[in-house]
């Protein structure tokens, strides 16, 4: 191609007005191992949108099975839902075996509160028999 | 649609899928993932897909769509592009160096364009699609797309032109 034309292909080629014939024109004169410097600037983007030709893709689809991603996906939503299922389910309706370990618990805890009611009964008496001794030992002391 | 006549259509276009993908999404996992999950959406579908002329643009577009939902969702992690070879010409070795610094550099450019010039370029340049079918698959009109591909490629010319001259400014 005639750098003449080169330019005159550039120039609509900038206003996306260059049929898809002369824009291929353009590729082959850019892929030439060298061009005129007036256009040189040009070469790099031509060389590298033909190299973004070549590419391919290279993972293989397999329609049969699903991909990954919607594999890991889905099992996340069952995965939570199950979760939250259970986790109602715990909350709404008890078993009668947890039911009667509470009751056993509460009864427990009353059986303590006793225990500690007269235990605290003792302290103060040891406490009083504390201050008796002191008032005690005060005209005893002088012997 | 029979399985045989589905898998051989999209043969066809599904190179064309994964470089616009790679194109919008960087990342060549990312590319690969959305490819996947579009031939699987169209694979479902397979029996509706009859009564649609364009397949192929009709998958071009749902590639489309799909990569801009993930560029909104901001999930992609965007790697880093990987350059490729420059192909090997006859000229000296510096100047072979220089050329494949400066193609390194387009890819750059076109990173930097808006998204719709960039799908536009991208079809037009790399796939070779005619106004016609730009038009179809980016879903606006035919004048649109000219617009955004001469505005594409006058940017591009600037940035080359600065390159040649002045060497790369990086960040611009």
């Amino acid at each position: 191609m005639e750098l003449k034309q080169v330019h005159k292909y550039i120039e609509r080629y900038l206003k996306g007005k260059t049929s898809l014939a002369e824009e291929q024109a353009l590729f082959t004169y850019f892929s030439l191992p060298n061009v005129d410097e007036t256009v040189a600037p040009y070469k790099p983007y031509f060389t590298a949108i033909k190299q973004q030709r070549n590419l391919r893709f290279s993972a293989n689809f397999n329609p049969i099975k699903k991909t990954r991603k919607v594999q890991l996906k889905r099992f996340a939503a069952v995965a939570a839902a199950v979760i939250a299922g259970v986790f109602v389910f715990q909350q709404t309706t008890r078993t009668p075996k947890l039911i009667a370990e509470e009751i056993a618990f509460q009864e427990f805890k009353t059986n303590m509160y006793l225990v500690a009611e007269q235990l605290n009964k003792g302290k103060q008496g040891v406490a009083y028999m504390k201050t008796f001794n002191q008032t005690t030992d005060k005209y005893l002391q002088t012997e | 649609m029979d399985k045989g006549a589905f898998l051989q259509r999209i043969l066809a276009v599904q190179d064309s899928m994964f470089r616009l993908a790679k194109r919008l999404l960087k990342s060549t996992e990312e590319a690969e993932d959305a490819v996947q999950e579009v031939l699987a959406k169209l694979w479902k579908n397979m029996n509706t897909l009859t009564t649609i002329s364009n397949l192929e643009g009709y998958a071009m577009t749902m590639i489309k769509n799909y990569c801009l939902d993930r560029l909104k969702s901001k999930q992609a992690s965007q790697l880093q592009l990987v350059h490729f070879k420059h192909d090997k010409a006859t000229t000296s070795l510096d100047q072979q160096l220089d050329n494949r610094d400066s193609v390194v550099h387009v890819f750059d450019f076109l990173e930097a364009l808006p998204t719709q010039q960039k799908i536009v370029l991208q079809l037009r340049d790399v796939e070779q699609y005619d106004f016609k079918t730009i038009a179809q698959i980016t879903e606006c009109s035919e004048g649109a797309v000219r617009v955004a591909l001469s505005r594409a490629r006058k940017t591009i010319r600037k940035k080359l032109i600065k390159a040649h001259q002045h060497g790369i400014e990086t960040g611009s």
